[in-house]
């Protein structure tokens, strides 16, 4: 079977929503990394984005008759419950998350390292702009993830936030500016201070 | 044009976005006479590269067979929970659901009575107590547990009135179906089974057909800890 004789998300959606078994495994495999990357930069806990993408397909058995193909589609819809769950699993917590108090039992998967000198120097980068990502406000932190990170159009991200397209790409300005900031303090080189106006 | 009415544009051109090909030109002369503008680019530029690395360095890790187990299994535990569901949802099932539960409970509610009335008429008609070991059972179906194969009513049934007088016939033995709107009794917990008899078509709606044409069947009614019916079958 070629790839283009693979079901949408919206088809498997639509199958799992008359009970078939097979869609749902097969949308499972398929996006289970998607929604456990949205909870992981989310929450900065591994075991948390387990649980969330747990709930988030627990949930979709029940919820798939709901899905309007129109509205938006399925990935923007499941990280959309997936945020639901994400905060719920936070004003249980109502602890502040931030990777040096996230859940440390399984650290974020990375990808492999050809050079381990520039590997480590890249991933302490990576970390400084993990933490970043982590300590922006939720509002700020939602955009930025689905935008920059997960990719998703400014209407996607809006469908899976219920806001306005204006709102989401001024909440990703303003959380990609305070990251600049953010990381201007941990890596002067890479984001220099602005210039003074009128410096050639 | 000003530093301030391009910044947004500088954010969508740095994540790939391109504005029409006017704006485009417009703010191409721009960042060109402006060194904050430029820089600001430039730093927008690097923040959307490191995203797009931490997005590639950050996996999920390897799909968990337990996991999906579970999930799976969650999906079936639902299908086997709606399987009288409409494609309206689970809302829809819930009620029905409800709706069979009032009815399963009418029903035995209306058992219970009958049994209740016939066993005062026993009584009255006795006028002494009921033979050891055919003990009436009580209301409903939190029944006090006879051992399996005891014939609780039957020393009730010549002294039944109306429908239930009707004298039973042997029927062939079948196997348990689920007691409408009840589950399944799983398999840590323990019950009782209840040997009673019930009209014909009480057992016929929940889809039990007597071989002969009777007005009342014995039955045994699997009762679960919490004294609630899980299921019944037809005995001989």
């Amino acid at each position: 079977m070629s790839a283009t004789d693979q079901p949408t998300d919206e088809d498997l959606i639509a199958r799992i929503g008359t009970g078939d078994r097979e869609a749902f495994a097969a949308l499972y495999r398929r996006r289970r990394a998607d929604v456990y990357r949205f909870a992981l930069f989310m929450s900065g806990s591994p075991a948390t984005a387990d649980d969330v993408t747990q709930d988030v397909f627990v949930e979709l058995i029940d919820h798939a008759q709901r899905f309007r193909p129109g509205r938006a589609s399925a990935v923007p819809w499941l990280f959309g419950i997936a945020r639901n769950h994400v905060r719920r699993q936070r004003q249980r917590s109502r602890t502040s998350v931030s990777i040096g108090e996230a859940d440390t039992r399984r650290a974020p998967q990375f990808a492999v390292q050809d050079d381990p000198v520039a590997g480590l120097a890249r991933r302490e980068h990576i970390e400084a702009l993990r933490r970043a990502v982590l300590d922006l406000p939720v509002g700020y932190r939602e955009a930025v993830v689905l935008c920059d990170l997960h990719e998703l159009s400014y209407a996607d991200a809006a469908a899976a936030l219920d806001c306005a397209i204006g709102t989401v790409r001024s909440r990703l300005h303003r959380g990609r500016a305070l990251l600049t900031a953010r990381l201007r303090v941990a890596d002067a080189a890479l984001y220099p201070a602005p210039l003074p106006r009128g410096t050639p | 044009m000003t530093c301030a009415s391009i910044a947004s544009d500088l954010v969508d051109l740095a994540r790939g976005l391109s504005p029409d090909a006017e704006r485009a030109r417009a703010i191409e002369r721009h960042v060109r006479d402006c060194a904050d503008c430029a820089a600001r680019l430039d730093r927008e530029r690097a923040l959307s590269a490191d995203m797009r690395r931490l997005a590639d360095d950050t996996l999920a890790p390897p799909l968990d067979p337990t996991q999906e187990a579970a999930v799976l299994a969650a999906f079936d535990t639902a299908q086997m929970r709606s399987f009288g569901r409409s494609p309206k949802g689970s809302r829809s099932f819930l009620k029905r659901a409800s709706a069979a539960v009032c009815v399963s409970g009418a029903v035995a509610a209306a058992i219970a009575w009958m049994l209740v009335r016939t066993s005062t008429t026993v009584a009255r008609d006795d006028g002494g107590p009921l033979p050891s070991g055919s003990a009436p059972p009580s209301i409903g179906l939190i029944v006090e547990p006879p051992a399996v194969g005891s014939n609780v009513p039957s020393a009730l049934a010549p002294h039944r009135r109306g429908n239930l007088a009707a004298p039973t016939t042997p029927i062939e033995s079948t196997r348990f179906v689920l007691w409408p709107g009840a589950d399944d009794l799983p398999t840590f917990e323990s019950g009782h089974l209840v040997r009673m008899q019930l009209p014909a078509t009480v057992v016929a709606s929940m889809g039990l057909t007597p071989t002969s044409h009777v007005d009342v069947v014995e039955a045994d009614v699997l009762v679960d800890q919490g004294g609630f019916a899980r299921a019944v079958r037809l005995v001989p």
